[in-house]
């Protein structure tokens, strides 16, 4: 823990979890045995020694609530101990300082951290003062080793003291305290060799070293008490175990006797005489003995079952990325209130980290769709946060909405000091869902290249379709995942709306791909077949069905849901190919046409057979000259059927012909029916 | 039990509280079969069986519980994640419930069941495996293999459908070991076995 939020949401964690187990203990108070009442508690000491948070789940959403009030708190105050803009993570229990405090909050963990050491140091010197009046008593031993020998049982070091119960202390050499000049009675000290037995003493060790950690948490010390009584009810039921008739009412006598007993609590030490009331409460205890339903153990260990995971690893406790409010709400805000708000949000935006590869491309890819600042924020590294709410905060005024900010970070669209501000208002229209291309693990992670179509209407409502792409970099941290927009293209513009199509949409992400096979030209024209490799959400979302070029629903990313699903998972990652064909001969001024038939096969099997929807020769779309080469993609399909077997080789012809100005044709140039063979497997894998 | 108060139709009540529990009728949103009328049932007929088991009414404020939380979810339905921490009460209470419930029965079946007849073996062997069953389906590391793999999905539900079966079988059972008259004297150590 470095930082009192840190701490804060240790101990509030823990104090859940005893309440749970508090809240189990009273349903099951007369139903389940002391053993489990006690043994329960284990459950507790595991929470303990874990660092809250380090499964990345909880029982309440404690480290949202939290990071909200972090971000609340901190963002007036220069803490030297909190990171702002980093996560709510401990990786270790205990308090650790890491700088001189500087604000508010760093002093209050100062504070905390010494009381730490205060605590620990006031508990030593107790069992120092204890130990040092103690007197060793050889004259008693006698008693206790018959006591040991009877019941078989270790056998401590025996000495006197002040204290009017007897006691057992010294974890590491064991020393049974008798109270000097009173006789104790055999039961006695069974049960403090019943604590040394069982190993009560390193749990009350451990209860004391919980007590510092958490000395400030008046809760967590009833609880501590708590585990103190309910290890004395047990060692009762053990005495209880291994008496008989007379013997166990004697013994309860005995527990009556010490009720106004005053008992040592420091740490390594245990003490049958608890306090007055605990007293009652064990007699009762004992009167019930026989009571308890019996051949429960199955049921007790099969509850422990349920509960440890519930306790110690909570659950996935799915928390929404927080809402953009409307522009009118928000314009009405002071800047200081906006940063309250903004460093709310991204707190509870961060704490949204998506769990999946998946699911963080999901988030980002609708970030850019949306212009929203929280998804992003949510796969964002602390520095591209900061800029974010730095943007937000500088730019909230009427005139500008929030989701031009992307705008003018130059992510989404390429920084062009040509673009006036007006003109890049114009562009504010409206995205197509994304694409996911070429997916590929690396070494730090994965990079993926995202495609966008963007459509918008110019100053004289002009309909005008846009692609570009970003390269993207991912990165996992902390069980979350990041993305990173390390390339992105300018807008292409798309000529030729009619045959806009985004079922074959692929095809437009001309220098994204991720292999080129080239055949071999033939009659001037040049052939490839050109190789994406897509991540589809749903299998629903994109067909390649043999001359339907209408048979897709949506075509691309994810449109499953209106926000990111953050645990999302690809439904398939497969090869699509694209037929390119490339005439270098072309003359600018000339309009040409296109024919094509092509039957895509994976061994003898025809996976795809497809033609030009005219029927005819198409018109080639006025941008596909360029440089004096006419340059046309076929969108072919999927490369992989079902089974997983590739495509091996096409077998296509394509005719090109120039449109003469009396509405006739003549042809150019022809590549005749061939098959091409090729092997996908290293360029796919 | 005593002739005034025959134990028979106490476990009749048991053993339709269990069905109402397990099976659901719906008519839209609304479940005409509903469990917590089972649970205040079995709640009722707990406490009756007092006498004869001393340490079934122990039984009865959880049940109780178990149908007041019944009873809110099918008026209101008590989903999402606010409700975690009440759920997990609630399967440990459920858990408990139904094993005490059936060792406690299985040692009034091995007092009253003719020679031969091994009805409190069965409900012992009930007993454990609904422990085991819920406590497996509760453990989030199976998770994954229950989404992943439909074929233990199947398994699952067929296993669950034999306890249902079971459960109510053992019961009827039970019920029938004892005359309709009340004439039979169950008088026993109290001690479960």
């Amino acid at each position: 823990m470095h930082d009192i939020w840190a701490f804060l949401y240790q101990t509030l964690t823990l104090s859940l979890v005893a309440a749970l187990l508090l809240i189990l203990k009273a349903i099951f108070r007369d139903k389940l045995t002391p053993r489990w009442q006690y043994g329960v508690w284990a459950i507790l000491a595991l929470r303990a020694a874990v660092p809250a948070g380090l499964s990345g789940q909880q029982l309440l959403p404690l480290e949202q609530w939290l990071s909200a009030a972090r971000a609340l708190a901190e963002s007036r105050l220069s803490s030297a101990f909190t990171d702002l803009w980093g996560d709510l993570r401990l990786t270790a229990p205990f308090p650790w300082l890491t700088a001189a405090p500087r604000s508010v909050t760093d002093w209050l963990f100062v504070f905390y951290a010494a009381g730490v050491v205060l605590a620990l140091f006031w508990f030593f010197l107790g069992y120092l003062r204890l130990r040092a009046r103690l007197t060793p008593a050889p004259e008693r031993a006698e008693q206790v080793a018959r006591v040991a020998r009877q019941y078989a049982l270790p056998l401590p070091r025996v000495a006197e003291g002040e204290p009017a119960s007897a006691f057992v202390c010294a974890p590491l050499h064991p020393v049974l305290v008798l109270p000097r000049g009173r006789e104790v009675d055999d039961k006695v000290i069974l049960h403090e060799l019943l604590h040394l037995k069982y190993g009560d003493l390193w749990l009350n060790l451990l209860c004391c070293l919980l007590r510092c950690l958490h000395w400030c948490n008046p809760f967590l010390w009833m609880v501590f008490d708590r585990v103190g009584n309910d290890a004395e009810a047990l060692c009762d039921q053990r005495v209880l175990e291994r008496l008989e008739g007379e013997q166990r009412r004697d013994y309860g006598r005995i527990l009556l006797s010490m009720a106004d007993d005053r008992h040592a609590r420091v740490p390594g030490t245990t003490s049958m005489a608890n306090g007055a009331r605990r007293i009652k409460v064990r007699i009762e205890a004992i009167a019930r003995f026989k009571r308890y339903p019996r051949g429960m153990a199955l049921v007790s260990l099969c509850m422990v079952l349920i509960l440890a995971p519930a306790c110690l690893t909570g659950s996935a406790w799915a928390v929404s990325l927080p809402a953009v409010s409307d522009h009118d709400a928000r314009a009405q805000l002071s800047r200081e209130e906006l940063s309250t708000v903004l460093l709310r949000d991204f707190a509870l935006a961060r704490s949204c980290r998506p769990a999946t590869v998946a699911g963080a491309l999901d988030c980002y890819g609708k970030a850019v769709v949306n212009n929203n600042a929280y998804f992003l924020a949510a796969v964002s590294d602390s520095e591209t946060q900061q800029a974010l709410y730095q943007t937000l905060l500088e730019r909230n005024d009427e005139t500008w909405e929030w989701g031009n900010y992307y705008l003018d970070m130059g992510v989404f669209l390429a920084d062009d000091p040509d673009r006036t501000l007006e003109q890049r208002r114009w562009l504010s229209g409206s995205l197509s869902p994304y694409l996911v291309l070429n997916l590929a693990e690396t070494e730090g992670g994965y990079t993926a290249a995202m495609a966008f179509f963007y459509e918008y209407a110019d100053e004289e409502s002009h309909p005008h379709v846009c692609w570009l792409v970003h390269q993207v970099a991912l990165t996992c941290e902390d069980g979350g995942w990041l993305v990173e927009p390390r390339e992105v293209s300018e807008p292409a513009e798309l000529s030729d709306l009619d045959s806009f199509d985004f079922a074959w949409g692929y095809r437009y992400f001309s220098g994204y791909d991720l292999a080129r096979l080239d055949f071999a030209p033939q009659d001037g024209l040049e052939s490839a077949l050109l190789i994406q490799r897509i991540s589809l959400f749903s299998d629903e979302t994109l067909h390649a069905q043999p001359n339907d070029h209408s048979a897709m629903i949506c075509g691309f990313g994810n449109n499953l849901t209106v926000s990111p699903d953050l645990d999302a998972q690809f439904a398939s990652s497969r090869p699509y190919g694209c037929l390119e064909i490339r005439y270098p001969g072309a003359s600018a001024d000339a309009d040409y046409l296109g024919h094509y038939e092509f039957d895509v096969f994976a061994g003898e099997r025809q996976l795809i057979s497809a033609n030009d929807p005219t029927s005819g020769f198409f018109p080639m779309p006025s941008d596909a000259y360029g440089d004096g080469v006419l340059s046309t993609r076929i969108a072919v399909g999927e490369l992989e059927a079902d089974d997983g077997t590739l495509v091996d080789h096409i077998q296509f012809t394509f005719a090109l012909a120039r449109e003469d100005p009396d509405g006739g044709q003549s042809p150019v140039a022809y590549l005749p029916l061939h098959s091409e063979y090729f092997d996908l497997g290293e360029v796919v894998s | 039990m005593s002739p005034e108060r025959p134990i028979r139709p106490v476990l009749t009540q048991l053993a339709w509280g269990y069905v109402l529990i397990y099976l659901n009728f719906n008519l839209g949103p609304v479940d005409i079969l509903p469990d917590f009328v089972g649970w205040f049932l079995l709640a009722d007929g707990v406490g009756k069986l007092g006498e004869e088991l001393p340490s079934l009414p122990l039984l009865r404020p959880l049940a109780l519980g178990l149908g007041v939380w019944a009873l809110a979810d099918w008026l209101l339905p008590l989903e999402g994640q606010l409700f975690t921490v009440p759920l997990l009460i609630v399967r440990l209470v459920r858990v408990y419930f139904d094993f005490q419930l059936f060792h406690d029965l299985a040692g009034l079946a091995a007092r009253v069941q003719p020679p031969g007849r091994r009805l409190d073996r069965s409900m012992t062997q009930l007993r454990n495996t609904q422990a085991v069953l819920d406590t497996l389906l509760s453990l989030p590391v199976l998770y994954p293999v229950l989404l992943d793999y439909s074929a233990v999905t199947w398994l699952v539900l067929a296993a669950a459908l034999v306890l249902i079966v079971w459960t109510l079988y053992c019961l009827f059972a039970l019920r029938n070991l004892f005359p309709a008259d009340g004439s039979q004297d169950t008088s026993a150590p109290a001690d479960a076995p």
